[in-house]
């Protein structure tokens, strides 16, 4: 038996345990920390372009304005707040932009859109973008800086006397530097008393600039930074209409004149005439052999706002000995007239059957990037006149050209991670349907690891709260001092990024339109798990374990992005 | 609100364990019915001393919960679920006074748990993208105890095995439960706002040790 005194003691234990074991404290600020978080799922399609001196392959630092042509641009879009883009003003060569969802690339259905870029001190130029698959792509747009063109283009650009109503005061005679290849100079004359007038009809008034830029057949260097590119061209044939085809280059001219505002000649009312060195080597590929004075081919001019190449006529390769033209070097030339200021391609032209298709491709396979790197490819022809250059994202172990000339033969592959060969292959004779192996060695680097990095974004709400957001958007990281971005895309909030050297510094980028327009963020910062940038990114937690360092940030919003969800 | 009580089970149990004991413990048996915050129940006690029953029970209710929502700056979430509660006690009974007030003591199996489904109450949208509730998903919470066998103490009122024909049955006390344990799942967009909140909810949770027992019944002598 138990004593009243007992029973009061357990009874007061029941009680007792009743109110002091709920701790209910903790339910008192819940509804202010509970917060619901989202994926945003990004666009499927990416495209981050980076315009780059096509000498020295570094970012353009000066500002450049991007039009958006052709017949997929209507889907060109704001990859975080879908907004159709037509135009932009970059300020640091790098920008980011979606395709629309309800536009889904395949082999059977190309998304093909150009980009044309001018900026102050380069060359105008157009990039035909052509994908086949959803991806984050990273696009590069070479551009020829006037002042240190590439190897393989010379440029030269002077005053010229005046015009009045548009109407020339004196003849105009320019000529490039003499080409290091074929040791001849593209050349422009035009007589006395011309009228020049803005393709909307202005004259031109006051003194004249001319400049005359030529890219020869030759230099990988030149025909990577051929503005328009040489595959999915839309070409305005003579006789055959409309076609999408391939170019194999004998060589490109541009020729600008502008007056003291900045207007340029696109018309003239007596006709130039154009001088343009064609290198001896070039290997004509209707015959397979060198080109041969007599031999023939199309010229070809850019209509600007179309994109679209129009076919002027057929030239004749002419031989500089034979016409006592010494001021175009030793070897072959052509000569043509035109009553128009343009971009003026000689091309070899095949379409349709004639191309390689995507069915039959030239792929080359990547062996031993284990490490996912993003690699720069250049595939060039033998004896000149094509040359592509792309960026592989480093989760594709294969790259396929297609919609290039079947007569494209014999073609030498380079591989290059991060301005170096480190690996090469040749393809012999017609390279359509053929497979290259190439196997790549990567320079060896001590203690990598792999970077499970998640990213949330914190957005505080109006009414109190918070909102998380989980983004999926693509980014670009580089070792700080190195040459080449890579492309990393977050899904989720969430991405995998191998391969980095433990505690070296990187740097990482990013670029969202602000306003329409692109601004960059880059942070950099070292590689290991206690890396805490600060400032509005908060290390929630970092780990290593083994070759895996587990990296979580929480981000406050900075870029306007949760003022507009 | 739904009310569902799985009573005929019981009561079968208990009149096969009745008929199943010794004529002479038969007048020493009772049995009560109970309605309190573990839902309603039966158990059957039997007197082993004067002052001393083992009693074997057990409860069970479900109750739909009505709905709630997190109202948030994007996304309002509602949630929807049910309450479900079922224990089973073996308990001892001390009469220290050799009057209807006992002590109690024991263990019980408590397979409660509440279970609710959330899901947006309409679409969202990010300028001139727009995400249907099935795109943004829903997020389920399972609220359970990791440990399904918990010690029991309280104090109470009514003795069925001993006394009158008809008595009167109160009990307070607590299940040492240990914090209930949260379990989010999500899918969609909204999947993450599970891992996210889980850890918060369940600070908050590991402040409640105890399941609070209240129950008011009535018994039979048999």
């Amino acid at each position: 038996m138990i004593s009243n005194r007992s029973f009061a003691a357990a009874s007061l234990l029941v009680f007792g345990l009743l109110f002091s074991s709920c701790d209910l404290s903790g339910f008192d600020t819940l509804e202010d920390k509970i917060a619901v978080a989202l994926d945003i799922p990004g666009v499927a399609t990416t495209y981050s372009f980076q315009l780059q001196d096509a000498a020295t392959g570094e970012d353009l630092t000066s500002s450049a304005r991007v039009v958006f042509s052709g017949s997929d641009a209507a889907s060109i879009i704001d990859p975080i707040f879908f907004d159709n883009v037509e135009e932009l003003e970059v300020g640091d060569g790098f920008f980011t932009v979606g395709l629309s969802d309800d536009r889904v690339p395949s082999g059977e259905s190309l998304v093909q859109f150009s980009v044309y870029v001018e900026a102050a001190g380069y060359e105008a130029t157009l990039q035909k973008v052509v994908t086949d698959n959803t991806g984050d792509y990273q696009v590069s747009v070479l551009m020829v800086a006037k002042s240190a063109p590439p190897t393989g283009v010379v440029s030269q650009s002077q005053q010229t006397g005046t015009a009045t109503g548009g109407v020339t005061s004196q003849p105009i005679q320019v000529a490039t530097q003499p080409d290091a290849t074929t040791g001849g100079a593209a050349s422009v004359a035009l007589p006395a008393a011309t009228q020049l007038t803005t393709a909307s009809g202005t004259p031109l008034q006051g003194s004249l600039q001319t400049q005359v830029t030529y890219f020869n057949n030759q230099d990988p260097s030149s025909l990577t930074a051929f503005p328009g590119g040489l595959t999915n061209v839309s070409a305005q044939t003579q006789g055959q209409g409309q076609q999408t085809g391939g170019f194999v280059s004998g060589g490109f001219v541009s020729i600008n004149i502008t007056d003291q505002n900045g207007n340029q000649a696109a018309n003239l009312s007596n006709s130039a005439t154009v001088v343009m060195p064609v290198p001896a080597n070039t290997i004509n590929p209707e015959t397979g052999n060198q080109v041969q004075a007599g031999d023939t081919i199309p010229l070809w001019s850019l209509e600007p706002a179309s994109g679209e190449w129009v076919q002027e006529g057929t030239v004749t390769f002419e031989s500089s000995a034979g016409k006592g033209r010494t001021e175009v070097g030793t070897e072959l030339f052509v000569e043509f007239e035109t009553p128009h200021f343009s971009w003026f391609n000689l091309d070899w032209f095949q379409y349709g059957a004639q191309n390689c298709s995507y069915r039959t491709p030239f792929q080359i396979e990547l062996a031993g990037n284990d490490l996912q790197r993003t690699l720069l490819l250049r595939a060039s022809r033998r004896g000149g006149g094509w040359s592509q250059q792309v960026y592989v994202n480093g989760r594709d172990t294969s790259h396929q050209f297609y919609n290039f000339p079947q007569f494209v033969s014999d073609i030498d592959v380079e591989v290059l991670y991060d301005g170096a060969v480190i690996g090469t292959g040749f393809a012999s004779g017609p390279v359509c349907g053929q497979v290259l192996p190439i196997a790549l060695t990567f320079p060896p680097v001590a203690d990598l690891v792999d970077v499970d990095l998640t990213v949330a974004v914190e957005c505080p709400a109006d009414g109190g709260g918070t909102t998380i957001i989980n983004p999926s958007y693509p980014f670009q990281i580089r070792k700080s001092g190195g040459q080449v971005w890579s492309g990393v895309s977050l899904e989720g909030g969430n991405t995998l990024i191998r391969g980095l050297e433990y505690n070296a510094l990187y740097d990482f980028r990013g670029s969202f339109l602000d306003n329409g327009q692109p601004t960059t963020e880059t942070r950099s910062f070292p590689i290991n798990e206690n890396t805490d940038p600060g400032g509005d990114i908060t290390l929630i937690a970092g780990s290593r374990d083994g070759d895996l360092v587990t990296l979580r940030y929480r981000i406050q919003d900075n870029q306007s992005v949760c003022d507009n969800l | 609100m739904r009310i569902e009580v799985k009573m005929k089970h019981l009561i079968a149990l208990f009149i096969a364990v009745s008929m199943s004991l010794s004529p002479a413990y038969s007048q020493k048996l009772g049995i009560g019915v109970r309605v309190g915050s573990q839902g309603v129940g039966a158990d059957l006690s039997l007197a082993l001393t004067s002052f001393l029953n083992v009693r074997a029970g057990g409860t069970s209710f479900s109750i739909a919960l009505p709905e709630a929502t997190i109202e948030d700056e994007n996304v309002d979430v509602a949630f929807t679920g049910d309450a479900s509660l079922m224990t089973a006690s073996l308990l001892a009974d001390l009469f220290p006074f050799r009057n209807g007030i006992r002590l109690t003591a024991g263990a019980t199996y408590n397979n409660s748990s509440i279970s609710t489904t959330g899901s947006p109450t309409d679409s969202y949208s990010v300028q001139s993208r727009t995400f249907t509730t099935q795109q943004i998903g829903s997020l389920t919470a399972e609220l359970g105890y990791g440990s399904s066998i918990q010690p029991y103490v309280g104090i109470g009122f009514g003795n069925p095995a001993r006394g009158g024909r008809i008595g009167l049955l109160f009990d307070a006390g607590v299940l040492l439960s240990g914090p209930p344990e949260l379990t989010m799942t999500g899918t969609g967009m909204i999947a993450p706002t599970a891992t996210e909140n889980q850890e918060t909810i369940q600070e908050a949770l590991d402040g409640i040790e105890i399941f609070p027992v209240l129950s008011l019944g009535l018994s039979v002598r048999l």
